[in-house]
């Protein structure tokens, strides 16, 4: 498993009597040479080796560099061996201010020979964290805190194939995730808008009251999207969250505002049927919820399980855009109603 | 029940309401038929005219009867109101006295003494938790008068008592009836029927601890090798090289070939973990397949499986995937069963230390909810699943 190393790692299995089942991929055993390799940059190498030798990483390899031979080494590096690398981690340990000042112009020269290849960075405490990405040169998911174990290092390659997120939503699923400015909100919303269009789905959005379709129709623009023809096309259709969801009653002594669940759940069904019928595969709403806090009308929503199953049965995706601070309103009881009604959650 | 001494004032704790008049009301019976005691029943888990019908109904009187031993002090149903907080605010003086006054009534009318069953779960709904710890620490466990009382408390209230509170009402009662709430589910492998997913939730000692096995867990497996079951483990850890070693050298009374016919170590263990993350379960369903083949193959029809993959997808905030994992895993153990006739308990262990703070707090929820038994590390369950459970087992019986 690991370069450099006596290479009798799988000794110990001789001494083992209990069945061992593999998975599926038992039978192709890669050879040493043809592992992926993870670059792990350090200038604690003996630290290191001597803990990950005790452990087996099936697919990979991890090769040692002292961060005084990175550029020597990796300019060296042959073309095959250069092909497997898969990973880079830089471990930067704690008094090492002068490295981090630098490490633009080290990543510069890495990416030259690397071009596709993921680089994480391991810092020693989390107060480095908004300095290295102010330096944008990775994003906080690209960034781990020490102390590191084998364990982390089969994250990072788990990481390295996760897809994005907002990628990782299909039809029938019902997702939540949590926002702190009305910015993130409207850029997820449009990056949800372009999975739709991709996959050739309807996408509905239920905008904030705050947001001006104007604003809106910019920020697409930024995106290479026309606004005016998508909605056209009818990929797009675009309504304020409080219209779609809330009915406003005039009394004499007051407004009442109330959710008509019927009236909602009728214009789901109509809006679906009629993407079906456009040839296109089913429904995508991305739903700004603001207007359940602003009206108070949080609790109706929660426990008369307004919200919707954690799966639908039906060619729909609803996604639900909350703001932090209403989320902070809520009682433990509430959030875990409202988890519980979701299948995927980014909280 | 058969162990309540005389003059014992006696703890009760209780999963349910109806587990807790159940046992009130047999309690009660138990003294008003065979021992001449006159009964107090204090509770609103029922109406008066409710707890009356139960009596009439189960302990054969007529309803003339009932009223008749009402009106002369023999049967006594209260609500917790009116008994401990007759003046609005509950009064130790004024309740002490009135039990005085219904067992010289009792004594009067010819009985031994009295019987009484106080519900307490008034005091935590009004907020005086308090109150009745102090109340309680006034009676010895047994008293000085002819009673014997259990103070029943819910299991949800005993719960948030602190660890103080709970050690002064053990030492001032004289029998504690834990009624099983206690006790560790992996003590006893008849409480844990097969086809059960188990959350086991579990301090982690250190940060370098490599070996993550706690007594239960060897319990577990154990408790599988010793029925002759297949055991399978699929921790992350038996990517350490001498992990398997480890773990079979835990694993007592078993000769070399038991172990190789029962017991599976999953390797390439790295292989699941990182294709989950990419919502890939392949390698998951082709184990599935292996441990089904294997069971044919060593005619098992019980199976037990240990895994901590879970709990490194969870740590590591892939809180979707750790969920679609759980809920896999549910639908193998259901599918498992009903096509194939096996029958499969599975114990995931999570460390409690991720459980803390945000988000994964919240995220918590979900895994409970895709678990049949959530439990800690020395398998006592906690409460809010056990009514569930309980369910479940009736259903099965």
């Amino acid at each position: 498993m690991l370069e450099g190393n006596s290479g009798n790692n799988n000794n110990n299995k001789n001494n083992f009597s209990a069945s061992e089942l593999k998975n599926s991929n038992s039978n192709d055993e890669i050879p040493n040479n043809k592992k992926k390799i993870i670059l792990l940059v350090t200038d604690n190498i003996q630290h290191y080796q001597k803990q990950f030798n005790n452990y087996d990483i099936t697919d990979y390899k991890i090769t040692f560099i002292n961060w005084s031979n990175i550029l020597n080494f990796i300019t060296n590096f042959d073309d095959v061996k250069r092909r497997n690398v898969e990973i880079i981690v830089l471990n930067i340990s704690v008094t090492e201010y002068e490295k981090i000042n630098i490490l633009p112009i080290t990543i510069k020269e890495i990416r030259k020979i690397f071009f596709y290849q993921k680089i994480f960075f391991i810092l020693p405490s989390e107060s480095m964290i908004e300095k290295v990405v102010s330096m944008e040169i990775c994003t906080k998911e690209d960034i781990r805190i020490q102390p590191i174990s084998v364990f982390d290092i089969l994250d990072l390659i788990g990481t390295t194939k996760k897809k994005k997120r907002l990628d990782r939503l299909q039809l029938k699923d019902h997702g939540m995730s949590l926002y702190s400015s009305s910015d993130d909100k409207v850029n997820d919303a449009i990056r949800f808008l372009k999975i739709g269009i991709k996959n050739n789905e309807t996408t509905l959005l239920l905008l904030s009251i705050d947001i001006e379709p104007s604003y809106l129709q910019s920020k697409m623009e930024l995106h290479g999207l026309d606004m005016s023809k998508l909605q056209n096309d009818g990929l797009l259709n675009i309504s304020y969250s409080e219209d779609w969801y809330l009915s406003f009653q005039k009394n004499i002594k007051k407004n009442i505002v109330t959710i008509d669940n019927e009236k909602v759940y009728l214009k789901w069904n109509n809006l679906i049927k009629q993407s079906l019928n456009n040839g296109r595969k089913g429904l995508r709403v991305f739903s700004m919820m603001d207007c359940f806090f602003e009206y108070g009308l949080f609790d109706e929503l929660i426990d008369y399980g307004c919200i919707g199953p954690p799966k639908f049965n039906k060619p729909f995706l609803g996604f639900c855009a909350y703001e932090e601070r209403h989320i902070l309103q809520l009682s433990e009881d509430q959030i875990r109603k409202l988890v519980l009604t979701h299948s995927t959650i980014w909280i | 029940m058969t162990q309540i001494q005389d003059k014992s004032h006696n703890l009760g704790v209780y999963s349910s309401p109806q587990k807790k008049i159940e046992e009130g009301l047999g309690y009660l019976r138990i003294g008003f038929e065979e021992k001449n005691e006159a009964i107090l029943m204090v509770t609103d888990e029922l109406t008066k005219d409710e707890v009356r019908n139960s009596i009439v109904k189960k302990w054969k009187i007529s309803p003339a009867d009932e009223t008749d031993l009402e009106k002369n002090g023999i049967i006594n149903i209260k609500s917790p109101s009116e008994f401990y907080f007759e003046s609005g605010i509950p009064d130790h003086d004024m309740i002490v006295k009135q039990y005085y006054n219904i067992v010289n009534k009792a004594i009067e009318k010819g009985k031994k003494g009295l019987r009484a069953f106080l519900d307490i779960r008034i005091f935590f709904e009004r907020g005086y938790e308090k109150y009745i710890i102090e109340f309680e620490k006034s009676f010895l466990p047994l008293y000085d008068f002819p009673v014997i009382a259990i103070c029943a408390y819910d299991l949800n209230d005993f719960e948030k008592l602190d660890h103080q509170s709970r050690k002064i009402l053990f030492d001032h009662h004289n029998l504690h009836l834990k009624n099983n709430l206690f006790q560790n589910i992996f003590d006893d492998s008849s409480q844990l029927s097969l086809n059960e997913h188990i959350c086991m939730y579990h301090e982690k000692k250190s940060q370098s601890s490599s070996v993550p096995i706690t007594n239960s867990l060897l319990k577990y497996i154990n408790e599988g090798l010793r029925q002759n079951q297949l055991c399978v483990y699929a921790s992350i850890h038996n990517m350490k090289k001498d992990h398997p070693k480890t773990i079979l050298s835990q694993i007592s009374n078993l000769t070399d070939y038991q172990k190789e016919k029962n017991f599976i170590v999953v390797g390439k263990i790295d292989r699941y973990y990182i294709s989950v993350i990419s919502g890939d379960l392949k390698p998951f369903e082709d184990l599935k397949r292996q441990i089904f083949e294997k069971a044919i193959l060593e005619n098992k029809k019980e199976i037990r499986i240990v895994t901590d993959i879970p709990n490194l997808l969870f740590k590591n905030k892939h809180f979707d995937e750790c969920v679609a994992l759980e809920e896999w895993w549910n639908h193998t153990i259901e599918e498992l069963n009903k096509k194939h006739g096996l029958n499969v308990s599975l114990l995931c262990t999570y460390h409690t230390n991720n459980f803390q703070n945000f988000p994964f707090k919240y995220h918590k929820y979900r895994i409970n909810d895709n678990h049949s038994i959530v439990c800690n590390s020395e398998g006592i369950i906690h409460s809010k699943y056990f009514n569930s459970i309980i369910t479940k087992k009736e259903e099965r019986q």
